[in-house]
């Protein structure tokens, strides 16, 4: 049987992520909403990497095979997102006018964001019971 | 921004985030007087908002003032969510989730204070 993703630890890691989800879409609001000409491809992946926290933290909350599906999308989607944005912003810096949750692979957020979605899978395995 | 409140806030929210991850380890039910620390903090950062609300609504303006808003909303909504959020689990998680929240509130107003110190022209 699988176990819910949403107790002991997982209390804890969703924490986290509505901490991130909340950080993530404040910051890509304020830069949609005054300064979007500036550069838009990059507020709008900061806008991507916020809705993405906001799903990995609703996913992550509920108990469920679908919710559990999702929350695997959205963290290894994470994942793949700070690993591409981090990798872009270090080489083209000037393509990443300002921080976004992602940039320098969260260099600015103590690098949890890096960290986060490792241990989002790591749980989500963990938890996912007799599958292997 | 009263700056001995806000170093009071982060002061007060390290020293619980310590404490609260001490009783995590310990896998003990967070004590009433820490609960009552944890109110006490969040009131604290309530009467904090009302002070720089206030500076605003008399023309003080940071820099970043959508930013400076965006922290201080959220500043006063972190305790209580997480309150909220770890008395479902008390015990090891619970005090887990107080921990984060504490942590995540000095960050918040330190951030606070800088955005703050740039002033706009």
């Amino acid at each position: 049987m699988a176990e819910p993703t949403n107790t002991g630890f997982g209390r804890v890691l969703v924490a986290v992520y509505a901490t991130f989800a909340v950080a993530a879409t404040a910051r890509a609001g304020v830069q949609l909403a005054t300064r979007f000409e500036q550069a838009p491809v990059a507020y709008l992946l900061s806008a991507l990497a916020a809705v993405v926290y906001i799903v990995a933290t609703v996913a992550l909350a509920r108990a469920g095979p679908a919710a559990r599906q999702t929350a695997t999308a959205a963290v290894t989607f994470e994942f793949v997102g700070v690993l591409a944005i981090g990798t872009l912003s270090v080489l083209n810096p000037t393509a990443f006018p300002d921080e976004t949750v992602w940039s320098d692979y969260g260099r600015g957020y103590a690098f949890i964001p890096l960290v986060l979605p490792l241990v989002g899978l790591y749980w989500l395995r963990r938890t996912a019971g007799t599958r292997r | 921004m009263n700056d001995a409140l806000a170093n009071a806030i982060i002061g007060g929210a390290l020293v619980l985030a310590a404490v609260t991850g001490v009783f995590s380890y310990l896998r003990r039910p967070t004590p009433r007087l820490v609960v009552a620390a944890v109110l006490m903090v969040a009131s604290a950062v309530l009467v904090q908002a009302v002070v720089a609300a206030v500076s605003l609504i008399n023309g003080e303006r940071p820099q970043e003032l959508g930013t400076f808003i965006g922290y201080l909303f959220f500043s006063v909504l972190v305790l209580p969510a997480a309150f909220a959020w770890a008395r479902m689990e008390p015990g090891r998680w619970g005090n887990g989730v107080l921990a984060v929240g504490c942590l995540t509130l000095s960050v918040m107003i330190v951030r606070l204070q800088q955005v703050w110190d740039v002033t706009g022209g």
